[in-house]
């Protein structure tokens, strides 16, 4: 992974987001944007989902059609009121009692006007247009009741596309983002098991030591004699008391938790973590297998010198976090 | 010379973006002129019921004149005439209607603008969206200034509002964002408008070591001041700082300063405050050792220009173009826009104190260049200056009428949403002119849906 390459004194944000990009490109192999995520359900639809005749632009299908409907609450233009048409109504008249007087008048000289021409065709034909038309609105009004049940369900059926759609856009969706997620862990896995076999093969090459170091100790106790012996205990005694001071030093140096703040607290419980990460392998690991190597494996001896060393761990790790600004002091950023 | 300041809620308690802004700057401009404050009486945003009694009333020495609501919000009826506006073709009555149900109504305080406004010499409306600057505007245009506080929603594209970004005087823009998108949306180039934003009341030191003690709260913090809501990207920094506390490092604390209106997650790394005093807040930034602001949308971010003044680096979403103009130009902070960027982000923020103490420098710097109160108040009285030359030249403009009363009731108006998801995206970075700057790009539909939320 690239190094993150930062200097203080000429920041460019932009340039920041590059790079932080291109971590991320690097530890996941790709980085996908919301519109390469849409790219890539495009495409999985085309690849899997054609044979089952699902098609793979469905999406802007739907759209489309969404677009294409109707709207169901256009307003229908009322009809006229029907005309009532029988052979006196061409002589009606609607102004009152004056109007029922010419009505007679009309009524009686209607001979004289039939002199002139025959109205009774022209009423027929009318009077038949009159029922035609009662027969078409009655017909038109029960149209209207069927469509403004069809529009309600047509209403019905769109609210129901809209969740139709926002479904499947969210199932492609995240149908592709789990396929990117199985993706990156199968990355993981891959690479966990290579640290996995990388460890085995360290802690099999240790023991190997361990083993060697074991078998050349009495060996050369034997070699050597009484003086031999006393180098050894010599050594030993060097030892303790290197861990003696060691072990002074380390209560000296770790600070009180009234100093540290809460994040003493902190340290004290986190710290196996923090040497775990900066060695790859835990500091208790390490101090076993150092000590496991020096001296005889059983015995009380071996049992307290490794949990010296891994009580021992804890200040170094909290010695480094101190030396971190106190994110409480202002001034420190 | 005299001014009037309307805006929709007005409180020394009132801690709304628009209303501190309005609020601020009022009393900024009253050590220059002559300032009055036009308001309604209510105090919740939401259903702008009326709380406060009408009349006249002081606050911070400033005279606020106060106006009944004649109908409270009714919210089933603002989301179906949202829903109809934004989504559908529909008539301008639609969306006078729809202005109407959002409020705050208050006919009073729209007649006492028109019968008052000649005496004063210019009246600063705040926030476009709502019913007492549409009408405001409409009845006092040739004296009318605008802060817009617009963001990219759907309420941008209706076309009511081209009119008014159109016939006001000047328009006061928050950020470099705000003028392209009501440029682009109202092609008012020719209106005078300069971005000017609001400064903030910075104290001289905030007290971490008082915030440690009242809170209990030790280690590294990220610090998120603002209403905890969906809309403000608070469900999505919660599923990010839990994944990245459980995947990259579990050495930072989340700390939420705020009303909750959603659920905040019981983790041990997230604490949330409440709502809590400026003092607070104030030594909350100088405890934390970030600032992220997760919102989608956002016209300008007072919390952010706070974090900067208190030397603080941000994270920002990315999605929201003014927040990562704002980051960008500032170089004053880094953004994301997936949880892969966050996490990223975040962990080199936590990792590298160099990169930290920089940011903050460079935000510093950048606040101290643009937002400090003397910047602020020149850039708002050289506006004036400039408005009372062309009233001397005569050069007024005056404001479109309303369309006939059948033209009103055309069904001819597209989906505002569509407008709005028209428009080019993206931070402005550098652009001295009108037009479509460099980082601006054609939109994204799921980019826009995504910022619905």
């Amino acid at each position: 992974m690239s190094e993150f390459n930062i200097r203080s004194e000429s920041i460019d944000v932009e340039q920041l987001m590059e790079q932080i990009r291109t971590r991320i490109r690097e530890k996941r192999g790709v980085d996908y944007t919301e519109q390469q995520v849409q790219q890539l359900a495009a495409v999985k639809l085309e690849q899997f989902l054609d044979p089952k005749h699902v098609r793979s632009d469905l999406l802007d299908h739907y759209r489309r059609r969404m677009a294409d409907l109707p709207d169901p609450e256009g307003d229908v233009p009322a009809s006229p009121p029907l005309f009532e048409f029988d052979r006196d109504t061409i002589y009606r008249s609607s102004r009152g009692v004056v109007g029922r007087v010419l009505f007679g008048v009309r009524r009686l000289l209607r001979p004289v006007l039939k002199l002139f021409f025959n109205p009774t065709p022209v009423v027929h034909a009318l009077h038949t247009q009159q029922q035609i038309n009662a027969q078409v609105t009655a017909q038109v009004n029960w149209m209207m009741e069927r469509s403004e049940q069809i529009a309600a369900k047509l209403k019905t059926r769109a609210e129901l596309d809209a969740l139709t759609y926002e479904l499947l856009n969210n199932l492609v969706v995240e149908m592709t983002r789990l396929s990117i997620d199985v993706k990156n862990h199968k990355m993981q896995v891959e690479s966990i098991a290579g640290r996995l076999d990388f460890d085995e093969r360290r802690a099999r090459a240790l023991e190997s030591v361990v083993e060697y170091r074991t078998q050349v100790a009495p060996a050369r106790d034997g070699d050597s004699g009484g003086e031999g012996d006393e180098t050894v205990v010599s050594e030993k005694r060097k030892r303790r008391r290197r861990r003696g001071r060691r072990r002074s030093s380390a209560k000296t140096a770790d600070p009180p938790a009234s100093e540290a703040g809460g994040a003493g607290e902190e340290v004290v419980t986190e710290a196996p973590d923090a040497g775990r990460t900066a060695d790859g392998a835990s500091g208790a690991e390490q101090s076993e297998s150092e000590v496991a190597a020096s001296e005889p494996p059983a015995g009380p001896a071996a049992g307290d010198a490794g949990a010296d060393v891994t009580a021992e761990s804890p200040p170094e790790a909290s010695g480094a976090r101190n030396g971190d600004p106190d994110p409480g002091d202002p001034t420190s950023r | 010379m005299r001014l009037a300041v309307i805006v929709q809620r007005y409180g020394a308690d009132l801690n709304g973006g628009a209303e501190l802004h309005a609020r601020y700057i009022a009393e900024r401009l009253n050590r220059h002129a002559e300032v009055e404050v036009f308001t309604t009486c209510a105090r919740d945003y939401v259903s702008w019921r009326n709380e406060l009694p009408p009349g006249s009333d002081e606050v911070n020495g400033l005279v606020v004149h106060r106006f009944p609501v004649r109908r409270e919000r009714d919210p089933g009826e603002f989301g179906r005439r949202s829903a109809h506006v934004f989504e559908r073709v529909h008539s301008l009555a639609d969306e006078l209607r729809w202005l109407r149900s959002e409020g705050p109504t208050s006919p009073a305080l729209v007649r006492r603008l028109r019968r008052t406004a000649a005496t004063y010499d210019y009246l600063i409306f705040f926030s476009y969206r709502y019913y007492h600057a549409y009408h405001g505007i409409r009845a006092a245009s040739p004296q009318a200034i605008l802060v817009p506080t617009a963001e990219r929603d759907p309420a941008l594209g209706l076309s009511v509002f081209g009119p008014i970004f159109r016939g006001v005087r000047a328009l006061m823009y928050n950020s470099p964002e705000e003028r392209a998108i009501i440029q682009g949306v109202s092609a008012n180039h020719d209106v005078p408008g300069v971005v000017v934003g609001v400064g903030s009341e910075i104290p001289a030191r905030g007290s971490a070591r008082r915030f440690r003690s009242r809170t209990g709260i030790r280690g590294r913090l990220v610090l998120y001041v603002g209403r905890i809501d969906e809309n403000k990207g608070c469900e999505e920094l919660f599923d990010f700082f839990q994944r990245y506390a459980a995947e990259v490092s579990d050495q930072l604390r989340l700390v939420l300063v705020g009303s909750a209106l959603i659920d905040v997650p019981s983790h041990p790394r997230i604490h949330h405050l409440g709502f809590v005093s400026d003092e607070e807040k104030f030594d909350a930034l100088a405890a934390a050792d970030l600032l992220v602001m997760p919102s989608f949308l956002e016209s300008l971010s007072m919390v952010t220009l706070e974090a900067w003044a208190m030397r603080l680096p941000v994270l920002v979403n990315g999605a929201c173009d003014v927040l990562r103009g704002q980051a960008v130009r500032a170089n004053g902070g880094l953004y994301y826009t997936s949880y892969a960027e966050f996490a990223e982000a975040l962990n080199v923020i936590e990792t590298y104190p160099d990169l930290r103490a920089g940011l903050a420098a460079n935000g510093r710097a950048y606040f101290d260049q643009h937002y400090t109160w003397g910047t602020i108040e020149r850039k708002y009285l050289s506006m004036l200056e400039r408005l009372q030359e062309e009233d001397r030249a005569e050069t007024a403009r005056r404001i479109e009428d309303l369309p006939s009363w059948l033209a009103r009731r055309r069904r001819d108006r597209p989906p505002a949403r569509e407008i709005v998801d028209a428009l080019p995206t993206g931070p402005v970075l550098d652009r001295p002119g009108p037009g479509p700057g460099p980082g601006r790009r054609a939109p994204s539909r799921r980019r826009a849906d995504r910022a619905r939320g």
